[in-house]
């Protein structure tokens, strides 16, 4: 199978993620208590009002027609409007959505400058002290939810040593690479220990293998051998599992958003929940999906690249 | 003349296990020794030490000149270079000793690099006349693919012009045909001692198999449980073998061509590397042994002509084998 095979099949894939998503989305929508209805108009609305805005909402249609109608609705990314906020809500996460990008791109490469040069220092000194040591704090850091590494980088680095803004962000791209640097070091902790965990094991093996033993034999350097053929072959496991971790991400940026008061889509998605506007939520749920699955591809065509077995 | 390589009282312990204990032997230009032995009896981790390859927590006693030097005490950068420029190696299994995610050309190309100073398209065309010397046909194609592209037996070729590609003086071969088809064995082997007359090379050669050491070797040491017991010409030892151990190799190999499954007609296993019997190492499994065998390790003494054995019963075997003879 070669790479093109690979992508077509992952393409497949988010299609029928997407499919799946919006039954899902749709039929939690469905049976959610609360009507919408009512907390739009409040509680001495109308028999009339309530009907009007039922037949507005597509609320008097067919559960299958209104699935349908969804379905449509999503592939052309109209979403409808915020019932609290009044606009579209792609335009909502048109704006909302590049804050975060940043934020977890942000975090995946801190995640990784983290975790690869402990992993290494903890594998090639496999059961030393330091090797002790890094592995503690990565189950220490692990074990913590990420609201409260949060709320502790924020007490320390930027309420107490004023380091670091203590919220919101800036008002370029370079402004927001100081802003965000906090949050996004408060979601890559526990990613990275988790990939530090897994890198090392990793390490640990490819470093017993027969082929660093054969390149080291060819008298190659220290660091070609540890670069071209450890690192690589250590890698090829870890990116699988990074690129599984970027769904959990999401769910940490949520959180993040929060405690950070970034104008995200996590908050974004907090703040529509509490407003029950369906339609921000459903249309955010789906967009985080699809972008998920579109991190498995790139995951996919990375490992295809770095592992030519896999495309054999 | 002075041997190519001297090892002398080489001891390896890895925490309280002596795997290897006062291993000597040496190993003269342009010739092929054979390390013969039973599984785990060290001849992997005595080929490895040789290089300074052992793993970190391995310490090693002894010494290894190689011209004029200890390989065992050189430091980290000098035992770099004499690494694949002086002294390669090539591995059993040649499946996991090349990187599965490199092609087999990037490989070679990084050895002609950091030993010749060899870049870009010099380090190419040189890479090609490698892979043709060993005889892997179309290797400028071959050039480009992965390690899991090719067969089994141009497998073992390609590892065999990645080590010799700085062409070195001695190759240590540990064990490079065991994972082959008999047929590809044979051609291996035959590649080997081609390419050993062409280099002007020595070799060691690490196997179980009696009739490949018979077939190919010059000299041949025999190995258990971590210690030399016999070593001569091949001719000599295989004619008079004095030692008990090296006798029931041979009788338990009727035929060469089936030596897979040896040392059926040695009974017991060999010892713990951490449980070594005192005395002579075979005792426990030897029909000659009497008390005295168990007082102290036999030292190797002479019983021919650059035949040496530990065996303190030597004579006894001698005549052993010419009554059954
Ligand atoms: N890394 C290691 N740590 C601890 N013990 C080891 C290690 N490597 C080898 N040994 C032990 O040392 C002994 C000799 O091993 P070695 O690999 O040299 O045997 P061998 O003669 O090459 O055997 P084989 O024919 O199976 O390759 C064995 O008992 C083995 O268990
Ligand atoms: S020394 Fe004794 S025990 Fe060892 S091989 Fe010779 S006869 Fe057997
Ligand atoms: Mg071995």
């Amino acid at each position: 199978m070669n790479i093109l095979a690979i992508l077509a099949r992952r393409l497949l894939h988010i299609a029928a993620t997407v499919v799946l998503v919006a039954l899902l989305i749709f039929v939690l929508m469905h049976f959610l208590p609360g009507d919408p209805v009512m907390m739009l108009l409040g509680d001495r609305a109308s028999d009339e009002q309530i009907a009007n805005m039922r037949h507005r909402l597509g609320f008097d249609r067919s559960v299958v027609e209104q699935f349908w109608e969804f379905l449509k609705m999503t592939a052309s990314l109209q979403f409808g409007e915020s019932v609290s906020m009044k606009v579209p809500v792609i335009s909502l996460i048109v704006d909302r959505l590049p804050i975060t990008l940043m934020l977890t791109s942000m975090a995946v490469v801190l995640a990784v400058l983290i975790a690869a040069p402990l992993a290494f220092i903890a594998a090639l000194r496999q059961g030393g002290i330091a090797d002790a040591i890094i592995r503690v704090i990565s189950q220490v850091s692990l074990s913590m939810p990420v609201f409260y590494i949060g709320l502790i980088l924020l007490i320390t680095l930027a309420a107490g040593l004023r380091w670091f803004p203590v919220g919101g962000i800036g008002e370029n791209f370079f402004q927001n690479l100081y802003y965000l640097f906090l949050p996004a070091l408060t979601l890559a902790l526990s990613l990275s220990a988790i990939l530090l965990r897994n890198l090392r094991e990793a390490l640990i093996e490819v470093l017993q293998a027969d082929y660093v033993s054969f390149a080291t034999a060819k008298g190659l350097m220290r660091h070609t051998v540890l670069g071209r053929h450890v690192l690589r072959n250590a890698w090829i496991s870890t990116i699988t599992l990074l690129g599984l971790h970027v769904g959990s991400l999401v769910g940490g940026a949520v959180i993040t958003e929060t405690v950070f008061a970034i104008p995200g889509v996590g908050r974004l998605m907090i703040d529509s929940i509490f407003a029950r506007d369906y339609a921000v939520v459903q249309g955010l749920t789906m967009i985080l999906a699809v972008m998920v699955s579109i991190v498995f591809l790139a995951v996919d065509a990375l490992q295809a690249l770095l592992d030519p077995r896999v495309s054999a | 003349m002075n041997p190519l390589l001297s090892v002398r009282g080489l001891g390896i312990s890895i925490g309280p296990a002596n795997p290897v204990d006062s291993v000597s032997f040496d190993v003269n230009a342009s010739e092929m020794l054979g390390i013969v032995g039973e599984s785990g009896s060290g001849k992997s981790l005595t080929l490895r030490a040789l290089l300074q390859l052992l793993p970190p927590h391995a310490r090693t006693t002894g010494t290894a000149t190689w011209q004029g030097r200890d390989l065992l005490a050189m430091p980290a950068d000098d035992i770099r270079r004499v690494r694949g420029r002086e002294v390669a190696v090539i591995y059993q299994e040649p499946m996991t000793a090349l990187d599965p995610v490199l092609t087999i050309g990037l490989q070679i190309t990084e050895s002609l690099n950091v030993h010749l100073g060899l870049r870009g398209a010099a380090a190419r065309v040189r890479a090609v006349q490698l892979l043709d010397r060993v005889g892997i046909p179309d290797a400028k194609r071959r050039l480009d693919n992965y390690p899991h592209e090719f067969s089994g037996g141009m497998r073992q070729r390609a590892m065999i012009a990645i080590a010799l590609a700085a062409e070195p003086k001695l190759l240590l071969a540990d064990e490079p045909t065991t994972a082959l088809d008999v047929t590809i064995q044979d051609q291996i082997l035959k590649l080997l001692l081609q390419l050993k007359e062409d280099l002007h090379m020595s070799v060691i050669l690490v196997t179980h198999d009696l009739g490949i050491v018979a077939g190919t070797c010059d000299r041949v040491a025999v190995m258990y449980a971590g210690r030399i017991m016999e070593s001569g010409p091949v001719y000599s030892v295989f004619r008079a073998p004095a030692h008990a151990y090296t006798l029931g190799l041979m009788r338990s190999v009727p035929n060469p061509a089936h030596a897979r499954q040896l040392l059926s007609g040695i009974s017991g296993t060999p010892p713990e590397p951490s449980h070594m019997p005192p005395g002579c190492r075979f005792a426990p499994r030897c029909g000659f042994a009497t008390p005295q065998c168990s007082e102290a390790p036999p030292p190797l003494r002479e019983c021919g002509p650059a035949h040496q054995t530990a065996c303190i019963h030597a004579d006894r075997i001698r005549q052993s084998v010419r009554v059954t003879a």
